[in-house]
């Protein structure tokens, strides 16, 4: 555990293109792991870009041959790889996962993102589950790109004490200001390191492009206490603009598992206070006690 | 006193200055290649393709110009990546544009084209099968450097071909060209004016390291490469 150097890859994956996608991702990995990056993590989608209109022919099994490489590579450079995959799952749906590959080579384990927004929901099915992935760096929890407008999901592994929240992200670029906003809180809701990388250029079938922007952050409540000259904005310890790249920052996890351990906000809450059935709440789908039964 | 000024004045090397910053005329070249002069990539494929064997899988381009040299050959050998780079930007659109085409029409090529410096290619050493360069080495900002990267990222074993045109050729092989090239003719010529000579090129290689690689002579090109080289004539 102590000091871990976390990468983040910000690229542009072309449709139709996937084994290219896959060298460049490839590339920007070796990239990252000569710069000591001990985590590297890989937008949403990025072997097919969001190419949800034909999902039943660009999704791939995991594990197969994407993950395969993405494993060798992970053992031969000795590096953590976090990497969103448009995956053709064993129940004959479609999802959209992130994998996490450890330093050895293993596929230790998928998350397939739980919200899928409108349009979305024709094409993939939704994932039920938040799980956590002790590693020699420390504990790593996984989402993606819609899930930043759910605080549920940071709430979530800070209940399963995750040290660093990994988003893998393919954002339009009409929602950068909202996903901007959204994302230094989800660090505060998580009390943790969140790595948000994130995918760019232009989707050609729909003519919009994705946000960018991707960046590392910390609580800002953790790294004030850490740092004298700590400024408001501070907390993103990296910020990638628009173009492809990657970023690297260096946290020490056990200074904030330290900070975790007399974190008021996390000794203040109320858990049995919330999500509890309201006769008269209003939802999207109806009353709250359906939705809470869901 | 009547001054004679020469016909061609090619004896010093001009460097361009700030080549393809015009989108609009990145277009019109890239048409105008596509339109009359497809017949200028036949020699190069030839040469790829002759170095190409089974078992080979990857292929970089160094100065891809508008892709077309490398979509042409991915065509040919579906099952080799090819990686181009190159550091105009509006050249990389372009390209990106003719790739983008040929994806949507199917093309089975495994082509990527980037974004990236030449003196510092972004792959792993001895990972490529084939580096070739076409009508790039004259703009290349620090030649010396590329060439040091192409013969670090070719395979032991591999192939080195980089072509572009002789700043020296005979005067008869240039005239001809200029018949056909017309408007672009001044473009033609500023290139021409930019490139080396086969003892600037040796130089070059000299500078590098790379004494053993060899400068051929042919019609009006220049090829530079690690292994042998059999000069052809149109």
């Amino acid at each position: 555990m102590g000091r871990l150097r976390i990468a983040v890859v910000q690229m542009e994956s072309k449709l139709g293109r996937e084994p290219a996608n896959l060298r460049r991702a490839e590339r920007y990995v070796r990239q990252a792991a000569g710069d000591g990056a001990d985590l590297v993590c890989l937008p949403e989608a990025f072997l097919t870009s969001g190419n949800i209109l034909e999902v039943a022919d660009v999704a791939v099994p995991i594990p197969g041959d994407a993950t395969d490489q993405l494993c060798r590579v992970a053992a031969e450079l000795g590096v953590h790889i976090v990497a969103g995959l448009l995956e053709r799952g064993e129940d004959a749906s479609y999802y959209s996962t992130s994998v996490l590959i450890d330093r050895t080579g293993e596929l230790r384990g998928t998350y397939r993102r739980v919200h899928r927004h409108e349009l979305e929901s024709r094409y993939l099915a939704g994932g039920t589950e938040y799980p956590t992935f002790d590693l020699d760096i420390g504990r790593v929890g996984l989402m993606q790109g819609y899930d930043v407008n759910f605080p549920e999901v940071s709430r979530e592994y800070l209940r399963r004490g995750v040290d660093v929240l990994v988003c893998s992200a393919l954002v339009p670029d009409m929602f950068t200001y909202l996903v901007d906003m959204r994302l230094p809180v989800r660090a505060v809701d998580g009390e943790c390191v969140l790595a948000f990388a994130s995918g760019v250029g232009n989707n050609l079938y729909a003519g919009f492009g994705y946000m960018g922007r991707s960046q590392i952050l910390a609580d800002p409540l953790f790294l004030e206490s850490e740092r004298f000259d700590f400024e408001d904005g501070d907390e993103r310890m990296v910020l990638l603009a628009e173009g492809e790249g990657v970023g690297i920052v260096e946290v020490d996890i056990d200074r904030m598992r330290r900070y975790r351990d007399k974190a008021t906000l996390r000794n203040d809450s109320r858990p049995g206070t919330y999500w509890r059935p309201v006769a008269d709440a209003v939802t999207a789908t109806g009353p709250a006690t359906a939705a809470l039964q869901t | 006193m009547t001054v004679e000024a020469p016909l061609l004045d090619l004896a010093e090397r001009v460097p361009l200055t700030q080549p393809f910053t015009d989108m609009e005329a990145v277009r019109a070249y890239d048409l105008g290649m596509r339109r009359s002069a497809l017949m200028a990539y036949k020699r190069p494929t030839e040469r790829i393709l002759a170095a190409h064997h089974e078992g080979m899988t990857d292929f970089v381009d160094i100065g891809f110009n508008t892709g077309l040299l490398s979509l042409h050959v991915s065509g040919r050998l579906p099952e080799v990546a090819v990686s181009g780079v190159e550091e105009h930007n509006n050249l990389v659109d372009v390209a990106e544009d003719n790739l983008t085409l040929c994806v949507w029409s199917n093309m089975a090529g495994d082509v990527e084209f980037e974004h990236s410096k030449l003196s510092r290619l972004p792959f792993a050493d001895d990972s490529a099968d084939i580096v070739y360069s076409f009508s790039s080495l004259h703009r290349w900002r620090r030649p010396v450097e590329t060439l040091k990267e192409a013969a670090r990222i070719c395979k032991p074993g591999g192939t080195v071909l980089i072509e572009d045109v002789n700043r020296l050729a005979e005067e008869g092989h240039i005239t001809f060209i200029l018949q056909f090239v017309k408007e672009g003719g001044e473009q033609f010529m500023r290139s021409l004016k930019a490139a080396y000579s086969p003892e600037q090129a040796q130089e070059l290689l000299r500078e590098a390291g790379l004494d053993d690689w060899h400068v051929v002579e042919e019609d009006l090109g220049l090829v530079i490469s690690n292994r042998p080289v059999t000069p052809v004539s149109m």
